[in-house]
């Protein structure tokens, strides 16, 4: 209670969020309310300990903070309309540039998960733009899968998309 | 089976950096995925295993963007993949193999967006067809309607599409307009909507432009009411003519008030006369309503060698003088022109990004000498053809650390030097530099640029070039900006530069290597074994390889070209009149495949490769670059070029 009391008399508003590996971080309100899951529980159920985010790890929230942080510092932009969109969409693009493919991921599902939905979106555009020239091995690798087709429905897939990957064997 | 184990191996260790197992991937994330995909990424994801290929095939119903341009797909490929969808808003599609039944599939109703290239089988419905279906539309490019024989664009088709599209802003109709009558023509133009604002036409006449822009046009009207303009609110306008006039200039530029971009391109057939030429009292007409930002001026030389020839640098300071604004200037064929005439411009647009010169005979080094002095900032330079360019101007021009594209092609006195000044170039983007006489040396100068932001490189025909250019590129790094590369016409390239480039496992994506020699089966031996990022790719990442006129090779390279090597090529360049079964065997096998075997440049670059005249012969190659390198103009055969040159070189003062 009086962390909350100590919060509301500094001009910064603070939140206190604990992730999946007991770690906790300290985020300012306005930012914090942006997010969906995040807002929710402020509206309803908010006692002023740490909000517990069991689906996200340390790591993965520092990365989700830093980028909100950037975003927030960059927004007035003399663009307008289509011409911001494309600055935006170029920026987060160069924001994601090397980070390894599982960080991205994880940045997503931690945007879905806290509900965030311009960095959900970045993060997808990212892994869209990683995934594009992929034949299906590499997908398959990428998500991890293993093909459950029967052998019939391998000869249908291969005839239907084989315009999309030429799958024949030669 | 052994494979798989392995691949399962592979898998257990990457498991770990790569991301978790699909059912922790929720539903909602990977449709934001999907709907970033293009069509043909979504299939190869709907063929991994169920569950994908169950959202993958929901996902059709849903894509605000359908855009498949380098794959001409069949109406019952498309059927699946454009069903009824309220959300799709941008369509762009290679219709080389759909006709006019395939118009109730493309023509949806949610569309702001639509470009409708190779659509030859297409008849003029399809313009009245989007008028009444597409109300929505913003934004529409139809390339090549109805040009198959018979099926002719009737001028009631115009008039329904006109009519129809009222939110229509940009226009392209890549066909050829000189059919339509004037007055109809001029009449259909009345029913468009008046937020057009950008208009491409892709053949139409100077007179019918004229005629139709002239006040006495368009339809009769009884006295008392007013005339209706033409393309009143037009900002940008892109037209090919037969011959740009002055005539046509001038009645552009006056009635179009709002005109911010003009682009003229025009292909003379015959010399033409001085009541049908340019000079210089229509360049004095151009920007009366000082708006202009982006001007273009091109004399093609696809028909005839032919030039600007009554223009000379008189024309260009007084256009300067009015065209201070002007942010993109293209000059082509101006080889009249001098130093004087570009620099005013570049002294008198202080908001120049954008510089474009072709054919510029007369530019000197004294071009770029003072540019430090103005507040210039180019971004893109185009300085094609011009002979008397030597590294020092170069130099100087490199002092505009904001250059992103450089066009330097065909400027042989540029040497060495002028790349080291090129290497210190922190932003740029695209390098052209074919037929410069450049050296290995030269290019480690580019190494910097390479791995960090050099994206696309041309070296075509710069002779001197050998395998030890691959190592000054790249060094020992794979982890490079560079993704396209122009190799072509290169007598020193072997097999050995081939494999150093397999071998920096560089993940190059463009390769071209038109009429080099020495090429052979090995080289494409070590393309196709090139491993590029095991942890994400399987073979390598080439997806345009172009080996047109490689004499050397033999069969043994078409078996190595075919699957699974080169699993994610589209384009291929051979020479298909030797060994047309191989060709012929190879399509076959890889039916998806763009195959051309008679020299046409590959995939969608934008390069203008026309006008070259590259020879295979090696002697004539020497008498070739000898006459070029005495300073002659490069029409040898026109009396009257001769003629002026004589003339100017008595009146010419020095400055």
């Amino acid at each position: 209670m009086s962390e909350k009391n100590v919060a509301s008399e500094s001009s910064a508003k603070n939140v206190v969020l604990r992730t999946s590996d007991e770690q906790e971080f300290v985020v300012e309100e306005r930012i914090a309310v942006q997010w969906g899951t995040i807002k929710r529980i402020f509206e309803d159920t908010f006692t002023g300990k740490p909000i517990p985010l069991p689906n996200v790890d340390g790591k993965t929230l520092a990365k989700v903070i830093e980028y909100c942080k950037k975003r927030a510092e960059t927004e007035p932009s003399s663009a307008e309309g289509e011409k911001r969109e494309k600055e935006l969409k170029r920026w987060d693009l160069e924001m994601f540039l090397d980070e390894p493919d599982d960080v991205i991921f994880n940045l997503a599902l931690a945007a879905n998960y806290l509900d965030i939905k311009d960095l959900l979106d970045a993060a997808c555009e990212k892994i869209a733009d990683t995934i594009k020239d992929f034949t299906v091995e590499d997908c398959r690798a990428f998500f991890g899968i293993e093909s459950d087709f029967t052998p019939r429905e391998e000869e249908e897939i291969r005839a239907e998309h084989r315009w999309a990957h030429d799958l024949s064997r030669n | 089976m052994a494979e798989r184990e392995e691949r399962g191996g592979e898998m257990a260790e990457r498991e770990e950096s790569r991301l978790g197992n699909l059912e922790h991937l929720p539903a909602a994330m990977l449709a934001t995925i999907l709907t970033k995909l293009d069509p043909s990424s979504i299939c190869s994801v709907a063929s991994t295993c169920r569950t994908l290929r169950a959202s993958a095939s929901q996902i059709f119903a849903f894509l605000p963007s359908f855009h498949l341009l380098d794959f001409a797909p069949t109406f019952q490929l498309l059927v699946p993949l454009l069903p009824p969808n309220p959300y799709l808003k941008s369509l762009k599609i290679d219709c080389c193999r759909l006709d006019d039944s395939a118009i109730g599939l493309l023509l949806q109703p949610s569309l702001h967006e639509l470009y409708l290239h190779n659509a030859g089988n297409f008849s003029g419905a399809v313009l009245s067809e989007i008028g009444k279906r597409c109300h929505d539309l913003r934004s529409l490019y139809l390339g090549s309607v109805a040009e198959k024989r018979g099926r002719a664009i009737h001028i009631s088709h115009l008039e329904e599409l006109l009519k129809g599209c009222s939110e229509l802003e940009t226009l392209n109709l890549m066909f050829d307009a000189s059919t339509f009558l004037r007055v109809c023509f001029a009449r259909a133009w009345t029913l468009a909507s008046e937020k057009l604002t950008s208009l491409e036409i892709g053949y139409i006449p100077a007179v019918n432009v004229t005629a139709l822009l002239s006040p006495t046009a368009g339809p009769r009207q009884p006295q008392n009411q007013i005339q209706l303009s033409i393309w009143p609110n037009i900002q940008r306008l892109c037209l090919s003519v037969d011959y740009i006039t002055d005539s046509m200039i001038s009645t552009i530029s006056s009635t179009l008030t709002s005109l911010i971009h003009l682009d003229l391109r025009d292909a003379p057939m015959i010399e033409p006369r001085v009541s049908f030429d340019l000079t210089n009292s229509g360049l004095q007409q151009i920007n009366q309503h000082g708006k202009l930002k982006h001007l273009s001026l091109v004399r093609s030389q696809e028909l005839l060698v032919s030039y600007f020839h009554r223009v000379n640098d008189l024309g260009i300071l007084l256009m300067a003088d009015r065209c201070s604004s002007m942010e993109s200037i293209c000059l082509g064929g101006f080889c009249r022109v001098t130093d004087t005439g570009i620099r005013a411009i570049m002294h008198s647009c202080s908001n120049l990004y954008r510089l474009k010169v072709t054919h510029g005979t007369k530019l000197t080094d004294l071009l770029f000498l003072d540019i430090s002095a103005t507040s210039l900032s180019l971004t893109h330079v185009t300085l094609r053809w011009c002979n008397l360019l030597t590294s020092l101007a170069i130099a100087h021009l490199a002092s505009n650390m904001d250059l992103t594209f450089l066009d330097l092609r065909d400027c042989r006195s540029l040497g060495d030097e002028a790349l080291a000044a090129i290497g210190t170039l922190p932003k740029l983007k695209i390098l052209l530099l074919d037929g410069c006489d450049i050296s290995d040396a030269g290019i480690s100068c580019l190494r910097n640029a390479v791995s960090s932001t050099l994206v696309s490189l041309s070296v075509r025909g710069c002779r001197r070039l050998t395998d030890q250019c691959i190592v000054a590129l790249f060094g020992n790094s794979s982890k490079v900006a560079l993704r396209e590369l122009d190799l072509s016409n290169l007598p020193n390239i072997s097999d050995n530069g081939v494999l150093l480039l397999a071998q920096s496992r560089v993940p190059i994506q463009e390769l071209r290597m038109r009429q080099c020699a020495q090429i052979s089966d090995t080289s494409v031996m070590a393309l196709a074994s090139m491993q590029v990022d095991d942890s994400r790719w399987h073979g390598n990442g080439l997806q345009l390889l172009d080996l047109y006129n490689c004499c050397r090779l033999t069969a043994l390279a078409f078996r190595w070209l075919k699957k699974p090597y080169f699993p994610r090529l589209k384009w291929l360049g051979v020479t298909g009149c030797v060994n047309r079964d191989l060709v012929d065997a190879l399509a076959r096998s890889r039916p998806y495949l763009h195959i051309s075997c008679r020299g046409d440049e590959l995939g969608n670059t934008q390069w203008d490769h026309s006008d070259n005249f590259y020879v295979l012969d090696d002697e004539e190659m020497d008498e070739l670059e000898q006459w070029i390198l005495n300073g002659e103009e490069e029409s040898d055969d026109n009396d009257a070029d001769v003629e002026m040159e004589v003339a100017e070189d008595s009146n010419d003062s020095d400055g």
